[in-house]
């Protein structure tokens, strides 16, 4: 009973996100206008398939290629908010991970944190919050089922032991690395779409500026009140207000 | 230039051997003889191997006002060294009549002085100067003196300051004109403190000018200093009183009155000191509207063209080309920023240098400042400098203007080993590599997708309801486990409650191997119906009898019947025949109904002992 219950999820696993996998139709048009440099055109096509398959790492890197390359205004700023979250679907993707980190150094800002070992941080962010939660997940499904069938088959309780003990220990693992990533996080992301927004002390126009926040800048917004946000810029640790208007909420 | 002093010329001869050592400096006057109420320009050239060469300092010209009228640099770059040449111009108006030196103009640059040499100047007093002055205005004004002598009261010497302007716009020009008038002589020089001004930036407007005007009949002459000013901040900004202090002879004497001697002979000549100063001018500034506001804009307002072009428009990759970019016109030129050069991968570029030149013509201040770059191109083929943006406040019209420069398309073709290396631009090393020309972003996805592996676990991280299954699943197995230990505590209780489930699976066996192995299932009958009982009874199975069976169930359970004992005897018998018929007398519907007969009665003995 036992492995017809693991080969049931096992399966489920596979099969049921088999329909996600492949390109929707219409990336081949958007590719070409991208080619073709007509940027406009690429990011209304790219935003059409992204409605269609948000968590698609690739469309969302495409599009933030074209907002990238289209170079309006507020453009930059939605390309960084589309990097980030391509890299949040799939941080380990190289393309992702170069063209964020090469719009973030536009921005003032990088990917690595300095002093932080690139070779460390790639590893602490392979796998996206997603992913870790789906992993933590199969070490709970794992460690119970071999609990339970350890249970149910006194006579095989000695040979299922060492699995056992090993799965609850990458359970474990993978749940605390999971809590770690949590806890890292930036809290209600957003990135800065003015060119130079101006951070005011208040949630309104005749409080004095604080600072500028330059376009493409990650931020956490940290309240809201009215058409004024308050966000944290996360490399500066500054603080201050800006329009609503003026950040994008990933 | 009316001519050159001789020293002057003795310092341009020794130009080249100060040129040796970096910086060379030269002084020259337009005229070396003028009028009281003339003026003499001095140019003060200060040149050098680099792009900003100290400024010059002037040595004490007590005999002269001196006045800045501006400046203006040029820049070389001949094949990557840079040169520039600074000229600036004072303008010097006489004081005393005489002749005047004007001592060495010194320049210190490394550690090192360089000087000019002396310049004398004659100054005369109007009227008698040897070089024409331009017009007669200095005679007419010189007879309203005379006629005017005798002066004396407060009216009669007075200092006002005007703004042409109540209300501009930040940065916008606005000339400020202090005017000092005087319908008396003098004693003396009369002093002057400039006003107190916070929050503007300062442009001086010289010369100081002079004229005659009549008010009331009387003639005043008046002296006039004009400063531009540029408001660095909006809102409500005052400009302080300027003060002149002078001495003018005291009221007339009557020759007929009683003290007349003493008057003459103890205060008839002593002057009287008069301080005078203006009220306070106060300027609205009106900051620069947000509405329409480009986003190139870096704040200059006024009116402004601008121009770009190169020195050349074919160039070999690796070779430098001056881009230089022009801005001209009125308004603030030395808080003018160097407009934002767009991305230019295809090119490298080095710093910007500035220069400007500025005139004062009629008050305004006016001229050009010249942003020069060296741009290097990167690679081959038709390469384009593009538009670059500028924006002005025009404070007439009240809005931004955009303005622009046109395109530069360049002809660059591809350098070879002979092509000339820029002399501060890195040689390229001889060891053949992969040279990074420029960074972009990565191309798009052809196949944007996720793997099998990443949906996967987000479609496991997605359901959380079915995580419950191996928890429940967890639970029912620990609570079986419970059970069975509790049952591993109370055999006998354990034999009597699974007697029948026992016996009825041990049943289904025997009822399936009726039709192949008869005498095998008669066996497992027997021995399931001795199992049932024995278990029920806590006796062993082995030896049982029919008569100790049936003496046990009434003893144990007296509630059982008689015809339970009956149909169990009846049974018990069939079984023992069939054992010992052989098995060629057992077929498959014999061997199931003897099945269901020893169900039968199993279960009744199953009720009869629970009651």
């Amino acid at each position: 009973m036992t492995s017809r219950l693991l080969g049931a999820c096992a399966a489920w696993l596979c099969l049921a996100p088999l329909p996600a996998y492949a390109a929707p139709e219409g990336v081949a048009q958007a590719n070409e206008s991208y080619r073709q440099g007509r940027y406009a055109e690429a990011v209304s096509g790219y935003t059409a398939l992204v409605e269609r398959q948000p968590d698609n790492p690739g469309l969302r890197y495409n599009l933030a290629n074209a907002y990238f390359k289209k170079a309006g205004t507020g453009d930059f700023g939605r390309s960084v908010a589309e990097y980030w979250r391509a890299y949040r679907l799939k941080p380990r993707d190289s393309d992702i991970r170069y063209n964020f980190d090469f719009a973030l150094k536009r921005a003032g800002d990088s990917l690595v944190p300095s002093g932080t070992p690139k070779e460390f941080h790639w590893l602490f962010y392979c796998l996206s919050d997603v992913e870790l939660l789906g992993l933590q997940w199969l070490g709970y499904w794992l460690t119970l089922l071999l609990a339970t069938a350890a249970i149910l088959l006194p006579d095989r309780r000695e040979g299922l032991k060492p699995y056992l003990a090993g799965a609850a220990v990458a359970w474990a693992l993978v749940g605390s690395w999971w809590g770690l990533r949590l806890a890292s996080d930036v809290s209600s992301p957003g990135v800065v779409l003015e060119s130079s927004a101006e951070a005011r002390s208040g949630p309104g126009p005749n409080f004095p500026v604080s600072f500028n926040a330059p376009e493409g800048r990650r931020v956490s917004i940290l309240s809201k009140d009215g058409d004024w946000v308050e966000i944290g810029v996360l490399k500066e640790g500054l603080k201050g207000w800006v329009s609503a208007r003026s950040v994008e909420r990933l | 230039m009316k001519s050159v002093w001789p020293a002057a010329l003795v310092a341009l001869l020794l130009a080249p051997a100060l040129g040796a050592q970096g910086v060379t400096i030269h002084a020259e006057v337009d005229r070396t003889q003028v009028s009281l109420d003339e003026e003499v320009v001095l140019s003060v050239s200060v040149s050098g191997d680099q792009a900003n060469v100290p400024d010059p300092l002037l040595p004490s010209l007590p005999n002269f006002n001196v006045y800045p009228s501006g400046q203006t640099q040029s820049i070389n770059i001949v094949n990557g060294k840079v040169s520039s040449s600074r000229v600036y111009n004072y303008v010097l108006k006489p004081r005393f009549p005489g002749k005047t030196t004007i001592d060495p103009i010194r320049v210190v640059s490394g550690g090192k002085t360089f000087a000019t040499d002396p310049i004398q100047i004659v100054a005369v007093r109007p009227g008698s100067a040897a070089q024409p002055p331009p017009n007669g205005g200095s005679t007419e004004r010189r007879q309203a003196q005379q006629s005017r002598r005798g002066g004396g009261d407060g009216s009669d010497v007075y200092v006002t300051a005007s703004l042409d302007k109540e209300k501009v716009y930040v940065n916008e020009q606005l000339t400020l004109t202090v005017r000092f008038h005087t319908a008396v002589n003098l004693l003396g020089n009369a002093q002057y403190d400039p006003p107190t001004i916070q929050g503007f930036i300062l442009e001086e407007l010289p010369p100081e000018r002079h004229g005659e005007i009549s008010q009331k009949g009387r003639v005043f002459h008046f002296s006039e200093i004009k400063t531009a000013l540029f408001p660095a901040q909006s809102g409500k900004l005052v400009i302080g009183s300027a003060k002149v202090r002078c001495q003018v002879q005291p009221d007339s004497v009557d020759p007929f009155a009683s003290d007349f001697f003493q008057k003459f002979l103890y205060g008839g000549l002593a002057g009287q000191t008069r301080e005078l100063k203006t009220t306070p001018l106060p300027v609205q500034v009106l900051p620069l509207p947000d509405k329409n506001k480009p986003e190139y804009f870096s704040g200059a307002v006024g009116r402004f063209r601008v121009t770009a072009g190169v020195d050349r428009k074919s160039v070999k990759v690796g070779e430098a080309i001056t881009f230089s970019l022009t801005v001209e016109g009125n308004g603030n030129l030395k808080a003018l920023d160097a407009p934002k050069l767009p991305e230019m991968p295809s090119f490298r570029a080095f710093d910007t240098v500035t220069s400007m030149s500025m005139t004062k013509a009629k008050d305004v201040v006016t001229g050009s400042k010249v942003f020069k770059t060296v741009l290097v191109p990167r690679a081959s083929g038709k390469l384009s400098i593009p538009s670059i943006p500028f924006s002005f406040f025009d404070p007439a019209v009240g809005d931004y203007v955009r303005a622009g420069t046109a395109p530069i398309e360049l002809e660059v073709t591809g350098g070879g080993p002979t092509s000339p290396v820029v002399g501060f631009v890195t040689p390229e090393t001889s060891t053949p590599g992969v040279t990074s020309l420029q960074e972009d972003i990565r191309y798009v996805k052809d196949k944007p997708g996720r793997s099998p592996l990443s949906s996967a676990l987000a479609v496991a991280a997605g359901s959380l309801w079915i995580h419950i299954l191996p928890l429940l699943a967890f639970l029912g197995a620990t609570l079986y486990g419970r059970y069975d230990e509790y049952l591993k505590l109370d055999p006998v209780g354990a034999r009597f409650r699974g007697a029948l489930a026992k016996a009825r699976k041990q049943l289904r066996k025997a009822q399936t191997l009726a039709s192949t192995e008869p005498a095998k299932a008669v066996e497992i009958l027997s021995a399931t119906l001795s199992g049932f009982l024995a278990d029920k009874l806590n006796l062993s199975a082995q030896g049982l009898t029919l008569r100790e069976v049936q003496q046990k169930l009434k003893t144990r359970f007296p509630r059982s019947s008689d015809d339970t004992m009956i149909q169990l005897k009846a049974v018990w018998e069939d079984l023992e025949q069939m054992r010992f018929a052989g098995a060629q007398q057992l077929d498959v519907p014999r061997t199931d109904a003897l099945v269901s007969e020893i169900d039968a009665v199993l279960e009744t003995i199953e009720k009869e002992a629970r009651r």
